[in-house]
This record gives C-alpha cells, sequence and structure tokens, in this order.
C-alpha cells in the first residue's frame, strides 16, 4: 500500500505543519525521521521499518517517500485518492503535535530520546536490565550521553508515554 | 564436522550434528520445491534451482565472512554469537512462499489481500521467524543452547547489541546478496556474476568494532558484484518477458488463494497445528511449487470448459502460467532513471488512471505492470557521490552506515561511492525503470484503443 503510505505522509506533514522539502538540510531530515518514529511507537502504524543508523533511528524507506513528494507537484496530488484518518488516529496526531512542539527544535534532543527508545524497545539485548541499557547507549551515544541524564530521559519517555518502566 | 554436502558453486558444505537435524524437517526440507527464481526458467532453461540450495550457500558465505573478519581482528566474534548467526543464515528463508517472491504479496498494492492467510500479507522474513518460533525447530534450536530471539532478530534485520554481526547478514554487500548473484548467474547461464568471492571475502574486516570495511585492493571485485547484480536485474529479474510469465503466475495465484482453493490451511490454528510435530508438518508441502500448479491445473480446466465467456478469459492467464503460453501482447517503455519504488509506484498509478475505462471494459485482458528495480533503490540518490565539497557529503550522511566503506592499508576508511579510483564515481545514479503493459493479442478492437493512448501514456512517462 505504497501509494497510502506517501498520501498519509503528506497529509500527517501538512497537519503538523512541516515542510517536507528537506532535501537539502540534514536537521530537517532528522526531525522528520525521529517524528514518524515516535508516531509509530504511539500507535499510528505506517509499516515504515527503523534500524539503527549513525544517528539513532533511521528509515531508508521514509527517506524515500520525502524525496518521492518532493518530485511531485499538486497536479500529481490530484490523482491520488483521499485518504482520511480514524478519530483515534487523529488524538495521535495531535499528541505527537505537542512533541514536535516541545522537542522539535532540539535535533540532539530528538536523536537522544529516539535513540534511547529503540535501545530500549527495538533492538535485541541479551540483558534487558536497565544498567547494560546504560552501557549500550553510551556505546552508541557517546556525545549525547554525557548532555543528557539517563534516568530523566526514561521518565520523560515513560510520562510521553513511548515507555512502560516500573 | 558432522555432514558435508555438495555444492557447484562453493564444493563441500560442512553442517555439524544440529544444523543437519535442522535441514532434514520436512519444514526445511520444503525449501526443495520453492524455485529461487519463480518462471525464470521459461526464459533460461536451466534455472530450476531452489531456496534449499540459495539457503545453503548463504549459511556457507555467512561462515566464511565471520572466519575471515574472526582471523583479521583477532577474535572479534563471539562464538556463540557466530553458532546463532550460522542457523540465522541457514533458516533466513524458511518462509518464503511457492515460486518465491512471485507470490509475496504484501507489497503488491494490485491485489487486494484482506480475505488472504496471514502469511501471505508479511514479509517472507516475517513469516520464516513465525514458523521457527511456533513449531517444533524452536525445541530443537532450545534444546541445544540456541537463541531463538536473537537468530529471529538477525533474519529480519533488526538492530542487535553486535552491529557487525547483523551486517553480516543485512548489508549492500552480504552474504545472501553475494550467494542469489552467484547462484542465479550460474543457473541461467548468463555469464554475468562470475565473481571472485574468495579475493572478494578475505578483503573483508571490521573498523572500530561496528563497520565491516572492505581493502581497497579489492575495488574491481566491488565494481564486478554491483555490475553484476544489475545485468541480473536487468537480463534475468526485470526481463521483458519473464516478467510477464512472472505476472501471470501472481494473478491467477492470487485468484486461487482469494477463492480458497490454495492452501488448505489459512488461519493461525491450523497452522500452528500442522507446524507443531515433524509429522504434522509434512503437510507443510502443499504449500510448493508443485502443489500449487497442481491447483493451477485444475482450475485452468474448470474455467475453460465453462462456457462462460469471463471464465474463458480467466483461462488465458493461466494458460500462460501453466503451458508458458505467450498469449498476450507485451508493451516496454524503459526509462533511464534513478527513480525510487515509491516514483515508479506513482508512474504505475498514473498509467493506471489513463487506461482505467480500458482496464473496467476489458477484465482479464489488459494489466500494467513495473517490475521492482533494486538497483536504484540502492544506489540512486542517497549517497552522493560526486562534487566532493562538505555540503553534499552532508547531504546524505545518514545512509552513510548501510553503504560499502573501503579502506586503504591502516588509513581512515572511505565510501566506495566517493574514491578516486572507481569509475561509480561518474555512474552512480543508473537505472533503469521498465513499465510493462500487457494486452490479450486477440482482442483487435482492444489493441487499437489501447495504440490511440500510447502517446499519453508516453507523456506520463517521459515528460516528468
Amino acid at each position: 500500500m505504497s501509494i497510502d503510505n506517501i498520501i498519509k505522509f503528506k497529509k500527517i506533514c501538512d497537519l503538523l505543519n512541516i515542510n517536507t522539502n528537506a532535501k537539502e538540510d540534514f536537521s530537517k531530515r532528522l526531525v522528520l525521521q525521529k517524528l514518524f518514529y515516535l508516531l509509530q511507537k504511539l500507535g499510528l502504524n505506517l509499516e515504515i521499518k527503523y534500524n539503527f543508523y549513525k544517528y539513532g533511528p533511521y528509515s531508508s524507506d521514509l527517506t524515500d517517500i520525502y524525496y518521492t513528494i518532493m518530485n511531485l507537484s499538486q497536479k500529481d496530488f490530484n490523482y491520488f485518492p483521499e485518504v482520511s484518518f480514524s478519530e483515534e488516529e487523529l488524538n495521535i496526531i495531535h499528541k505527537l503535535n505537542t512533541i514536535y512542539q516541545e522537542w522539535g527544535n532540539n535535533i540532539d534532543k530528538l536523536e537522544f530520546y529516539t535513540s534511547v527508545l529503540y535501545i530500549y524497545t527495538d533492538m535485541y539485548l541479551k540483558n534487558q536490565n536497565k544498567d547494560c541499557i546504560k552501557k549500550i547507549v553510551n556505546k552508541y551515544k557517546p556525545r549525547l550521553f554525557i548532555k543528557y541524564n539517563f534516568d530523566e530521559v526514561l521518565e520523560d519517555l515513560k510520562i510521553q508515554g513511548f515507555l512502560k518502566l516500573p | 564436522m558432522y555432514r558435508k554436502l555438495n555444492d557447484p558453486i562453493f564444493g563441500l558444505i560442512e553442517l555439524n550434528k544440529i544444523e543437519s537435524i535442522i535441514v532434514d524437517t520436512p519444514l526445511f526440507q520444503r525449501l526443495r520445491y520453492v524455485k529461487q527464481l519463480a518462471l525464470a526458467n521459461y526464459i533460461y532453461p536451466s534455472a530450476n534451482h531452489d531456496r534449499f540450495s540459495h539457503s545453503l550457500g548463504v549459511f556457507f558465505l555467512t561462515n566464511r565472512i565471520c572466519e575471515t573478519l574472526d582471523k583479521k581482528n583477532n577474535h572479534i566474534l563471539d562464538p556463540i554469537n557466530v553458532k546463532n548467526l550460522r542457523m540465522a543464515a541457514l533458516l533466513h528463508d524458511l518462509g518464503h512462499s511457492p515460486f518465491s517472491h512471485a507470490l509475496e504479496f504484501y507489497k503488491k498494492d494490485d491485489f487486494d489481500t484482506q480475505k488472504f492467510p496471514f502469511f501471505f500479507k508479511i514479509p517472507h522474513e516475517e513469516f520464516s521467524t513465525y514458523l521457527i518460533k511456533n513449531s517444533y525447530i524452536k525445541d530443537i534450536l532450545d534444546e541445544h543452547g540456541y537463541e531463538v530471539n536473537l537468530i529471529c532478530n538477525l533474519i529480519e534485520g533488526n538492530e542487535i547489541e553486535d552491529l557487525i554481526l547483523s551486517r553480516i547478514i543485512n548489508w549492500e554487500l552480504d552474504s545472501d546478496r553475494l550467494d542469489y548473484i552467484l547462484r542465479d548467474s550460474y543457473f541461467t547461464g548468463v555469464g554475468f556474476g562470475n565473481i571472485n568471492y574468495h579475493y572478494l571475502l578475505n578483503s573483508f574486516k571490521c573498523y572500530n568494532n561496528k563497520r565491516i570495511v572492505i581493502d581497497s585492493k579489492a575495488i574491481r571485485d566491488i565494481e564486478h558484484f554491483i555490475i553484476s547484480r544489475f545485468s541480473l536485474h536487468d537480463r534475468v529479474y526485470t526481463h521483458k518477458t519473464g516478467s510477464y510469465f512472472t505476472y501471470m503466475l501472481t494473478y491467477s495465484a492470487y485468484y486461487t488463494i482469494l477463492n480458497e482453493y490454495f492452501p488448505s490451511f489459512r488461519n493461525k490454528t491450523e497452522l500452528d497445528d500442522i507446524i507443531s510435530t515433524q509429522e504434522n508438518s509434512k503437510k507443510i508441502f502443499e504449500f510448493s511449487d508443485f502443489y500449487l500448479i497442481n491447483k493451477l491445473y485444475k482450475i485452468y480446466n474448470d474455467l475453460k470448459t465453462s462456457n462462460n465467456e469471463e471464465n474463458l478469459k480467466l483461462s488465458r492467464i493461466f494458460e500462460a502460467v501453466i503451458f508458458r503460453k505467450k498469449n498476450f501482447k507485451i508493451i516496454k517503455y524503459s526509462l533511464f532513471t534513478s527513480k525510487s519504488e515509491y516514483e515508479t509506484d506513482i508512474l504505475k498509478f498514473k498509467i493506471k488512471s489513463l487506461l482505467k475505462s480500458l482496464i473496467d471494459m476489458y477484465p482479464f485482458e489488459i494489466f500494467v505492470h513495473t517490475p521492482k528495480n533494486v538497483f536504484t533503490k540502492y544506489l540512486s540518490s542517497k549517497i552522493s557521490p560526486l562534487n566532493s565539497n562538505n555540503e553534499s557529503y552532508e547531504k546524505f550522511k545518514e545512509e552513510e552506515e548501510q553503504t560499502i566503506w573501503i579502506q586503504e592499508k591502516n588509513k581512515t576508511p572511505e565510501i566506495f561511492y566517493r574514491s578516486n579510483e572507481t569509475f561509480f564515481r561518474k555512474i552512480h545514479e543508473f537505472g533503469i525503470t521498465k513499465v510493462l503493459v500487457y494486452i490479450n493479442k486477440d482482442n483487435k478492437d482492444l489493441l487499437k484503443k489501447f495504440e490511440n493512448l500510447q502517446s499519453k501514456i508516453k507523456d506520463i512517462i517521459f515528460k516528468q
């Protein structure tokens, strides 16, 4: 359902007032990548697969989507069927918007928070205890690990509903 | 070693006792009846190799890469992890549908699969891990100290703690791709892909414990690998007539699955019962090429004798698959481009919109098909090779991790596509997108109407 994904992506960006023309701007691309990672974590599944890259969770598929959109005209969009979101999906998008307003201008924060979330929930670890996870976060994100307090990050992610911790 | 198997590409492939037990299970033996290249043998008569031999090949190459990295980087890999990686390589295609990618419906947006069994709607890697986790294979692995979760994460390409391990089977130059290039080239006889894999693999090493790099002396071998992959895509995987037969196979299988002629098990309860014991799992052989062809043949005979005009038209599609009948005219448009998969989907969507009235008026008689061009997906706009200024490097830095890195002696590694010594610096964005239209040869009225729309189709394709 790739066409649907493109239309949904564009519609969500419009709702969040995000400019998808991000080819020349690494920061914009990073924000897009991380926001859609968080969107899926909140429960709106666009079937976009993420892997762990140099700057944390990253989806090559999502890159293809926004590079494709950049080459489309309004006339092209007229071809496509309309998509709509359920009330539950709109609530998720609304929640993402709140996070975007709070974190959106801070790419370090987005990179570190999503990296911690990825390592916690998506990376296969032999040992799931907190200290081991802390070591792995430090291994892959040494610069940002010094900048942020790991325990506070976990607490923030818990408050926002991304993590269910005791 | 417990068992040695002879392979025409790699010679002897050695298995330990547990690997041998896994290979002998009905779940694994089924792969003998899943052709690697679906109906490519309709074009290349000897392309009859299967997922069974491919799985063994990936297993062999994975082991070889592990040995090389371990030797060069002073036992960098944990032996327990290597044991699990070998098993992941062996089992990575366990969940492939009959005729491999031809029946992988989860990405085929032309087909409404809502009523399909769940295993047709997920990637084959995911079905592989479903079969492992829910069958007696899990019991065998648990009993012998394997980590089932680690194996499944490696198969699905999810990240694991040890990124080097993950890259060995999930990377631009991984053991899976290397095996299919060597094997497909050998069995089709096209001649591309005669890669010196001994030299290439011997050039692998680890850098900073997080990335595989290749000795810069192997630049020509890397080029050979990439060119071979492109050539195979053009000449075999997206071959004009081969794509037609594959599409007809997909269409006839779609009809067969939708109408519940195939497979006999459809929900998780039925499947779980089949895969619960080795004896029960013999029934999994119904999920194979020969069984599906048998079903197609029966349906073809029913359609052919039904005296219903629509059924007769539909029977032509089955006839194409079963008897290699080229009863549709194939119109091909090739576009020199670097389009992504999504851009190609949009192109198809536009052409289908233009042809909608014909498609509605003549069901089963006109189809639009855009075979996947993987080459562009990996090499298109992602890594900027030219204009070596910092700005263009910055543009694509997220993707760097997944691409090929080379290293000259002990210097800092660099991205292969940016090296001064490779011609890929110049032809980096090369790719071909193909649009194929299949039309009932005998319907002159339809052919004429299509002819009148040709210029508009060309406008959509070439004047974007």
